[in-house]
């Protein structure tokens, strides 16, 4: 387990750089590609929600201090973790399609999360399934390849 | 009270572990800007500010594209404010040639904007903005600072109607500049090209000589230019030269002429029809 928390600790570091400072540029309505939380979806299916929730707030703080927020991204991320956790994979029956699924579902909770804490009453509201329709279709590729070229030998 | 925390702890704990970490996320929006998180925020800033810093080259080539297409915006409003530049440039080129041509002429010259022109294969007109109010009369000619453009042929209080060279109907009494060769220049519609008429093939015309008015013209003073012999043609079994002329005013760009304000000279036009009595 330990070693786990290692891997995923470090891999979130460098993950969280890639992020800022390349998918962040990549924006498209205001949503980048998030490869952190497709990392945590896997986390979260991978070791279920009580880890999933808690990776999520801790990755989100990690974000917050890259962009220079305290609390909102923390915030969307433990709710994207709580959700990705309810794919929780069972042993020896890892699939594609479920990990896409789970990951186009905590990007749904994520992205409300997010705007709704950032914005709360000043949000445009029909703006939000925009938000969420680019942000699902990004995080769906983005998760694909990902588990396609290297989380699902992990 | 024991058994009641287990059963929250191990069933909901998942639950609990949401409700949590969701209050301590929006304690920390809510606290956010106290000294504390405030200094958590900067050194969080200031670590990746170092590390961002080695990214610029990536942030630099994501900025080109953008900074691209507003060049190329850019790079369009400047080609049309240099067509606009471009052309007045021109256009105060044209306009300061015919002050400096207004200036040198012995006559007055009066300046006329062609408001409406009638091209055609055989009665091409043209109507400027002056007439009999801006002392304008009919026969006056019509020059620019290349040369004859046609004559004054019908005059309004504010209009008048000009006959061009490229008239079927015009003429005008020409010479060359060097061997003097006189003829009559008038425009053939059907071959597209003016020519001159009744020179002798005993004359030394050349091909390249300049045609000027010549003194006999009816309406026009001498040595006005009106275009260069282009070419010479010597049939057999005919007395005169079929001549060629290339005019010196390009009629398709013409928007400013200037009327030559020239008294009528009673007494030569009264010998003229003398003259024409005894013919």
């Amino acid at each position: 387990m330990q070693q786990r928390i290692l891997f995923y600790t470090l891999g979130g570091l460098a993950l969280a750089l890639v992020q800022k400072f390349l998918l962040d540029r990549l924006a498209l309505y205001d949503i980048a590609p998030d490869m952190m939380l497709v990392l945590l979806t896997f986390i979260a299916q991978r070791e279920g929600q009580s880890v999933g929730t808690t990776a999520g707030f801790f990755i989100g703080l990690l974000m917050d201090l890259l962009h220079g927020t305290l609390g909102i991204d923390a915030l969307s991320k433990t709710v994207a973790g709580f959700t990705a956790g309810f794919f929780r994979e069972t042993e020896g029956a890892r699939q594609t399609t479920t990990f896409i699924v789970a990951v186009a579902v905590s990007s749904v909770a994520g992205i409300t999360a997010y705007y709704l804490t950032a914005y709360g009453l000043a949000l445009v509201w029909w703006k939000l399934p925009i938000y969420i329709a680019v942000g699902v279709g990004y995080n769906s590729v983005v998760g694909y390849a990902a588990y396609q070229s290297a989380l699902h030998r992990i | 009270m024991k058994r009641l925390l287990e059963f929250l702890i191990l069933d909901f704990r998942e639950f609990l572990l949401l409700t949590f970490f969701c209050l301590v996320s929006l304690a920390l929006i809510a606290n956010k800007e106290t000294p504390a998180l405030r200094s958590v925020r900067s050194a969080g800033l200031e670590t990746f500010s170092a590390i961002e810093a080695r990214f610029a080259a990536i942030q630099k080539y994501f900025g080109l594209v953008g900074e691209n297409n507003m060049l190329r915006e850019r790079n369009a409003e400047l080609a049309v404010e240099v067509g606009i530049a471009r052309n007045a440039v021109l256009e105060n080129e044209h306009l300061k040639r015919l002050l400096a041509y207004r200036n040198e002429s012995r006559y007055p010259l009066k300046l006329a904007q062609i408001i409406d022109r009638t091209f055609n294969a055989e009665r091409n007109l043209l109507m400027i903005n002056v007439g009999s109010d801006d002392s304008i009369a009919v026969n006056m000619p019509v020059l620019t600072d290349k040369g004859l453009v046609g004559r004054v042929i019908l005059v309004s209080p504010n209009y008048a109607l000009v006959q061009p060279i490229i008239n079927r109907d015009f003429k005008v009494g020409v010479v060359t500049e060097k061997t003097r060769t006189a003829g009559v220049l008038s425009w053939k519609p059907s071959e597209n090209l003016a020519t001159v008429e009744h020179v002798l093939l005993s004359s030394e015309i050349q091909a390249g000589e300049q045609l000027l008015t010549a003194e006999f013209s009816s309406f026009v003073g001498a040595n006005v230019p009106v275009g260069v012999v282009k070419h010479v043609d010597r049939k057999a079994g005919q007395l005169f030269y079929k001549i060629d002329v290339a005019l010196a005013v390009e009629f398709d760009k013409l928007d400013y002429v200037f009327i030559q304000l020239r008294p009528p000279n009673k007494e030569k036009d009264a010998m003229k029809k003398r003259f024409k009595e005894f013919q």
